[in-house]
């Protein structure tokens, strides 16, 4: 049989999700639009903080439980009939038991992200499946990580070792816009399919082999002018962007600034920074901020970078409203530094592709109870499930081929952590993001709101 | 005489700049002051690098690691509950042990080599410790406490304003310390009986050997130094950064730190600390211009990225191809 990935209203197994919330009712879901549970009996949407009813009358709303997630015990599943669909094609990292896939990510340059959460983050949502004899049409998932060190021709070479030695099936890139962009292109040339974080959308939407699963940089461009105007009051006030001087920031660039002026807003301030720019550069930029008053500030750099230029506004006692792009900026590492530092981050808003770690259990408690321990495996336990899908959609003839057939022909697929995604028959698949603040009084962030689509 | 003639020419000329930016509505002024802090901490850094030529003849690549691990040691100390001043001490102990380990281990065993030897080794030195760094400390960025906080309880800044920059207590102790230590080692160097060895075992360790000067002694002591003055830099500066992370120091400071040390002229004391304020102030400078003027409708750093980079490297230009061995190098 089948299994259906995306459903809606109340599923056998909900009861298992939020039955670790105290106080809320039995049965429970989580509807990924507001992050409020879900009555199952009356179909209400009840507020997970304090149990009060936020809607009486609303029904729907999807979530992931062990038995609606995207893999399933099932040996045979079917084959989804379309007779357009190639038959047939590359399998290779594909056999009766196993698929492997290959992922990089940068755990050390300028975008630092603690390597041991990318150790066991990597497989923690496959391993969840395999204790819970869950299986991708029959089959369990291995990965292969390696390092891409915040290095474009660093991360092609760790990309065709993935390819040419370990042999697997796709690849998968996290974080880091040029790294993602050469891999991505490299990919294409060798016909393995590429999955990746939102980043650029230069040179990777016309890869056919190339899938986004959340909002490109161009397509959180009019989402965060929506923000800083709606909700920040950036009309009438004065607005800067600091952004990395990289040609894989330009789309993200110009979709803002844009979006910006549709808003009847004025970016102020336009500063590209070269990508190897230090603490020194970062001086002379918040004190260029400073001296022209800029209230609010999009930030398109490094997190390293961020902390610094954070750190030396906050010195000068300059403490705008920082914003910007997710991902990196809105994990809790940058938090936890930025915020020891005379909490030069606080009430600092990123988009991000995953909630905050502290509401991880809203959204899926399924995270923490497979040992789940920060948002950097949060983030990649989204992945992976969105990546679940993705495996599951051609069937049990799983090829190079029909993967990029099928995913970008497939229906929505929901999996209440990352945002719905959704190809269209393109390769942007992402449809809204969280909103992340910094809590500076506890050095993390927080989910200020869910699956936006506009503010 | 050189060295007062060109000392007094460039705070001449940033005298000049900031009259000419006073009252100039988003002017240079407060990114001139900035270039001058900064660029004490170059100069600081480039004294190491000068130091280790003047009684090597050899560029030290693993100067900028001496301060990152300075900083390290300093956050391990303090997150033990150490008082910060017991942690500067320790910390520039640890750091200055680890320079003569090195010196024993790696550079003493070169010290008959091809000076090239020597010079990459320091690369390896510098490539190990970053390594280690990573390896001890991980990759995540650490925040380093400053020895005086940048604000005050009212969260007010709690530094002095000139020139339209608040200056934090953090930089204004790097300030006098640099300043200290570059004139403890003026008198050093032309005063002391072991300043002097030092530069006479640069010149011909041959001829001083058979004086019955000791040259493993004289390079023990210059690392030794050398280590103990990266980790001040690092301990001093970090805190300003907001982020502790592996090879900080040579990240963010080793290049403009040679840049300077060769526009002072290697083996000019003084000379680092002129070519740190002129790579600090052309550099902050060249970023505010950089957004400031215009060229058409656009910014000269939308046409030019990285522009306050290229005009370091156009006053390197400048300065050797007028005097290629710097505006105050000459033989030790």
């Amino acid at each position: 049989m089948m299994f259906s990935a995306a459903a809606c209203g109340q599923k056998e197994g909900v009861a298992d999700q939020a039955s670790g919330l105290t106080g809320l009712p039995a049965g429970a879901a989580v509807d990924p639009e507001t992050g409020a549970l879900i009555d199952p009996e009356t179909g209400a949407l009840i507020d997970p903080e304090t149990g009060e009813i936020i809607d009486p009358g609303t029904t729907g709303g999807t979530t992931t439980t062990d038995d609606d997630e995207v893999a399933s015990n099932d040996d045979d599943p079917e084959t989804p009939s379309d007779p357009e669909a190639p038959s047939g094609g590359d399998a290779t990292g594909v056999t009766a038991s196993t698929i492997k896939i290959g992922i990089h990510a940068p755990i050390t340059g300028a975008a630092p992200v603690p390597s041991q959460s990318f150790q066991k983050g990597k497989d923690l949502y496959w391993n969840y499946l395999k204790s819970k004899n869950l299986t991708i049409n029959g089959r369990n998932v291995e990965v292969v990580f390696r390092n891409d060190e915040y290095n474009p021709s660093q991360a092609v070479t760790a990309c065709r070792e993935m390819v040419e030695d370990e042999k697997v099936f796709l690849l998968v890139g996290v974080a880091g816009t040029d790294q993602i962009q050469a891999c991505a292109k490299y990919a294409a040339s060798v016909g393995v399919p590429y999955v990746s974080a939102g980043v650029t959308e230069i040179g990777l939407e016309s890869l056919p082999n190339y899938f986004a699963i959340w909002l490109s940089y161009a397509q959180q461009g009019p989402l965060l002018a929506d923000l800083l105007t709606d909700q920040l009051g950036a009309v009438g006030e004065k607005n800067g962007f600091v952004w990395f001087n990289t040609p894989t920031f330009r789309d993200g660039h110009d979709s803002f600034t844009s979006a910006m002026g549709q808003k009847g807003a004025k970016v102020d301030y336009d500063k590209p920074v070269a990508k190897t720019a230090g603490a020194s550069e970062a001086q002379a930029i918040a004190t260029e901020l400073n001296q022209r008053g800029i209230q609010n500030v999009h930030i398109l750099t490094s997190p390293t970078f961020f902390i610094q230029l954070a750190q030396a506004a906050v010195n000068q006692g300059y403490r705008p409203q920082w914003v910007g792009y997710g991902l990196t900026m809105g994990i809790d590492t940058v938090a936890n530094v930025a915020c020891r530092n005379s909490r030069s981050i606080d009430n600092a808003r990123f988009l991000s592709p995953f909630p905050a770690f502290v509401d991880s259990n809203k959204f899926d408690p399924n995270f923490r109870a497979a040992g789940g321990t920060d948002d950097i495996m949060f983030g990649l336990w989204g992945m992976s499930k969105v990546i679940g899908e993705m495996l599951k959609a051609p069937g049990k003839e799983l090829t190079r081929e029909r993967f990029i057939y099928y995913n970008q022909n497939s229906k929505p697929y929901k999996t209440g952590v990352l945002p719905d995604v959704a190809f269209n028959g393109g390769h942007m698949g992402g449809t809204s993001m969280h909103l992340m603040r910094a809590d500076c009084a506890n050095n993390r962030y927080v989910t200020e709101a869910s699956f936006k689509r506009d503010f | 005489m050189r060295t007062p003639v060109v000392t007094f020419i460039l705070a001449a000329l940033i005298g000049l700049g900031l009259l000419f930016g006073a009252g100039v509505e988003n002017g240079p002024n407060p990114f001139i002051t900035l270039g001058v802090m900064n660029g004490f901490v170059y100069g600081l850094v480039a004294l190491g690098l000068v130091l280790v030529y003047k009684g090597t003849r050899v560029f030290n690549f693993a100067q900028g690691e001496f301060g990152t691990l300075g900083a390290y040691f300093l956050f391990f100390f303090l997150t033990k509950g150490l008082p910060y001043w017991l942690g500067i001490v320790l910390a520039v102990a640890g750091t200055l042990v680890i320079g003569l380990g090195l010196e024993r281990v790696v550079i003493r065993p070169l010290i008959e080599a091809p000076r090239i030897n020597v010079l990459v080794a320091t690369i390896a030195i510098a490539l190990a410790l970053i390594g280690i760094e990573i390896l001890i400390a991980r990759i995540e960025p650490r925040s380093l406490d400053s020895i005086l906080p940048a604000l005050d309880a009212a969260g007010d800044p709690a530094g002095i304003t000139i020139f339209g920059l608040t200056i934090e207590p953090q930089r204004l102790i790097a300030l006098g310390v640099f300043g200290g230590l570059g004139g403890l080692l003026a008198w050093f160097f032309s005063r002391t009986d072991l300043g002097l060895a030092v530069l006479a075992t640069s010149q011909d360790s041959f001829a001083t050997k058979v004086v019955g000067i000791g040259v493993p002694r004289m390079s023990r002591f210059i690392w030794g130094l050398s280590a103990a003055l990266g980790a001040i830099a690092g301990i001093l500066y970090v805190p300003l950064t907001g982020t502790l992370t592996p090879a900080v120091m040579t990240v963010n400071i080793l290049i403009p730190a040679f840049t300077a040390a060769v526009i002072g002229g290697m083996t000019s004391l003084p000379g680092a600390f002129i070519g740190g304020t002129i790579i600090g102030v052309v550099q902050s400078v060249g970023g505010w211009a950089g957004g400031h003027f215009t060229l058409g409708e656009q910014t000269w750093n939308l046409i030019i990225p990285g522009v306050e980079q290229a005009m370091i490297f156009v006053v390197l230009l400048l300065v050797l191809l007028a005097r290629p061995q710097g505006l105050l190098g000459k033989e030790a």
